[in-house]
């Protein structure tokens, strides 16, 4: 018996739409330009040893070209991912477990990389 | 959770047929979806068989032969019978459109017709509007100024301002496009729908209404406005020619500008 009117304008507009939106597509312009130094990567890499590849990662310009990927990468997974629960699970507590899940999935696996990389150009 | 399959109670069965008359050399058939809320039966197809030759050219025409010459209990809204006013919205050979605008000549075989998608059904062809028009209602749909209106003049318009509202002004919310947009069956409770946002951006662009912040502040949210992922579906449907996914691309423009970089 709610109100119709009273349905749809729920709790209202959250403010959050245009910063989610921009980041999607950010991170995705990212990824485009970091795919380009992979893939330069992998060429220039191919047949070397893994002390030849260790060294190059061990630049800093690589390495933080690998950290900016890997933050591009969990980041869009992360948004993109946010979208696919909320616009298909619809049973709330679900929902809010696996919007959790992702997100601190996401964090710890670009912490991960980004810790890897760093442990290549520090030399530990 | 995501539901691909309807509930068992709400899956159409097999219906009664009804064949042409034996004199009838141009047939075509109709599958028309029928339920009775007073039965409490699972919906069915009934098929029409329809004499060409003694009917009219348009879907329209064809439902109305069946409602006065087979079948006067089958239920569907219809008024203008020229494409304005929106009525006989329905889901014609697997695409929203309008019943009285679709021609039948443009249908190769059978003609299957439906109720708009995803929308609660009142009866037969009848979907149940009440959600889609209090979308409508909160948009404030009308011209919102804080300046006094002069009594003896009407707010002025330039010719290329105006010229901004073409393309937008035509929609007569007939909701072909929004019971097309799968984003809007599975998150219809939040998302307006493209017909809403087309509406919104009508207003948001329009040189005399006052109010260009806070509409956009009502669609700044991730399920209004945001949940629109540009499958275009609208666009493809809209019996109208209108282009929806355009207004709300535009909308996110607006709001990407103000929000700055």
């Amino acid at each position: 018996m709610q109100n119709p009117l009273a349905r749809v304008r729920g709790k209202g507009a959250s403010g959050g739409g245009t910063h989610h939106w921009r980041s999607q597509r950010y991170s995705a312009l990212v990824l485009l330009l970091a795919t380009g130094w992979v893939l330069w990567m992998g060429v220039s890499l191919a047949g070397a040893d893994y002390a030849t590849a260790t060294a190059a990662m061990s630049s800093p310009i690589n390495a933080g070209m690998a950290i900016l990927l890997a933050g591009a990468v969990f980041y869009h997974t992360h948004l993109g991912l946010q979208v696919v629960i909320e616009d298909y699970v619809h049973v709330p507590a679900l929902e809010f477990t696996l919007l959790v899940f992702v997100r601190f999935a996401c964090l710890t696996a670009f912490l991960i990389s980004a810790i890897a990389s760093l442990k290549l150009v520090l030399g530990a | 959770m995501l539901e691909l399959r309807l509930p068992a109670e709400s899956r159409p069965l097999k219906g009664q047929e009804f064949k042409a008359p034996g004199t009838a050399s141009n047939t075509k058939t109709f599958h028309v979806y029928r339920w009775d809320p007073d039965k409490g039966d699972n919906p069915r197809i009934d098929s029409y068989e329809i004499d060409l030759d003694d009917c009219g050219p348009m879907v329209l025409d064809a439902i109305l032969k069946i409602k006065n010459e087979i079948d006067p209990s089958l239920t569907f809204r219809r008024s203008c019978r020229e494409g304005i006013c929106g009525s006989c919205a329905m889901n014609i050979d697997g695409t929203n459109t309008l019943a009285c605008t679709k021609s039948i000549n443009d249908i190769k075989g059978d003609v299957k017709v439906n109720p708009l998608p995803h929308l609660q059904v009142v009866k037969d062809l009848v979907p149940d509007m009440t959600h889609f028009y209090a979308q409508y209602a909160s948009i404030k749909p009308w011209i919102r100024t804080q300046s006094v209106a002069l009594p003896d003049q009407e707010r002025l318009q330039s010719q290329q301002d105006r010229e901004k509202l073409d393309g937008l002004y035509e929609c007569i919310l007939c909701a072909c496009c929004s019971t097309s947009c799968p984003s809007y069956w599975w998150n219809g409770d939040r998302y307006l729908g493209p017909a809403i946002l087309l509406q919104a951006y009508r207003w948001l662009v329009d040189s005399r209404d006052e109010d260009t912040g806070h509409r956009l502040d009502e669609l700044d949210d991730p399920f209004r406005l945001y949940r629109c992922h540009t499958i275009m579906n609208c666009t493809s449907t809209c019996p109208k020619g209108l282009n929806p996914a355009k207004a709300i691309a535009e909308t996110k423009k607006m709001l990407l500008e103000r929000h700055g970089a």
